[in-house]
């Protein structure tokens, strides 16, 4: 029993380090820990039913080790910040003032995609909405908007991503009547930017622009004659 | 206060189980070496009689209903198979058979012991 109550402790450790590794974008709701738990016990309560050749006691010893786990690692997070940082993660700002922060995203190995994603369910569908954008703990994204949301939005479609993380979307492009050329010469009214320099371009149907440089700050700049239907 | 209680408790509990566990397996197992040990002479010597491996048969069923609950049941089963094996061979008066199945059951008995070091 203690050899099954030492595995199962070192199992939990393991996997908690791995998970808080993989990043935030692999939790779902809960905390890094509480994952771990939710993997393994389903495991480990599901090997001993079916399986009667093993004691029940190792299941019941497992189980009750998790337990343990969780309570001990509620307890320790009580007591210190650090250390419920170190188990549970802080909250990271992925959007700021200044737009989408480029390092921040490579941290948590996440990418705009991901962001946009998580955007969208809360109901945000443009960058410029957001004055800032927090990852929470449990991989939720909180947001302050940059206006009221009750305020009237201007209905102008929802934005396409003309440029991802350096690399030009042609099919969206294409969706857009634009070419590369026509595009290049839009970004360089505004910036001197080339499309490695982009982590984000999105346009609405009424050619409004939302330009991230990778480094620096976002730039909206409306492209004239857009008349899109999407 | 609750959840420092109910740590603690369950700590203890799982402790304590650990330590009985240990306990009552070393003591189990290394006793059964001793009585295969015994037995595995007299099989060795060919002086071995039935009511020997009755015997040890004996002992092993009013233990492995405890064992039970802290070792896979394979080794119990294996454990079984054996011993029913060394009774026939004694009832046949095959000794040398029957010293072999003996030794088999002594190194599954380190095994099951070499269960809690692993």
């Amino acid at each position: 029993m203690l050899t099954i109550f030492f595995r199962a402790i070192i199992i939990f450790v393991v996997l908690l380090v791995v998970i808080r590794l993989m990043g935030k974008r692999q939790l779902g709701e809960m905390e890094p820990f509480e994952l771990v738990i939710t993997l393994v016990i389903a495991e480990i309560a599901c090997i001993p039913m079916g399986d009667s050749s093993l004691p029940l006691s190792y299941g019941i010893i497992s189980i009750l080790t998790l337990f343990f786990m969780h309570q001990l690692i509620n307890i320790i997070g009580s007591w210190s910040i650090t250390l419920r940082r170190i188990l549970s993660g802080k909250p990271a700002i992925i959007i700021d003032k200044n737009g989408i922060r480029y390092k921040e995203l490579q941290k948590l190995s996440m990418s705009v995609n991901d962001i946009q994603q998580s955007m969208r369910s809360l109901g945000y569908f443009n960058f410029d909405e957001v004055m800032y954008g927090i990852l929470e703990g449990n991989g939720k994204l909180s947001i302050l908007p940059n206006a009221p949301k009750d305020s009237e939005p201007e209905q102008a479609g929802m934005p396409i991503s003309l440029v991802l993380e350096g690399k030009v979307m042609k099919n969206e492009l294409e969706k857009a009547g634009l070419t590369e050329e026509a595009l290049s010469k839009e970004i360089e009214k505004t910036a001197p930017l080339k499309f490695p320099d982009i982590l984000y371009l999105g346009m609405n149907s009424r050619g409004k622009m939302y330009i991230q440089p990778k480094k620096g700050k976002y730039i909206v700049h409306t492209m004239d004659g857009v008349q899109g239907d999407w | 206060m609750k959840k420092y209680i109910i740590v603690v408790v369950v700590l203890a509990l799982i402790i304590t189980a650990g330590l009985f566990e240990q306990d009552y397996l070393m003591s189990t197992m290394t006793e059964f070496e001793t009585r295969i040990e015994t037995v595995a002479v007299k099989a060795k010597d060919k002086i071995i009689v039935q009511s020997d491996a009755d015997d040890l048969i004996e002992w092993w069923n009013g233990k492995k209903g405890r064992l039970d609950l802290i070792i896979p049941h394979i080794n119990i089963t294996e454990a079984d198979m054996r011993l029913g094996e060394m009774k026939a061979l004694v009832e046949v008066r095959k000794y040398e058979e029957a010293y072999a199945q003996l030794n088999i059951l002594k190194s599954l008995s380190v095994r099951i012991k070499e269960l809690l070091s692993s």
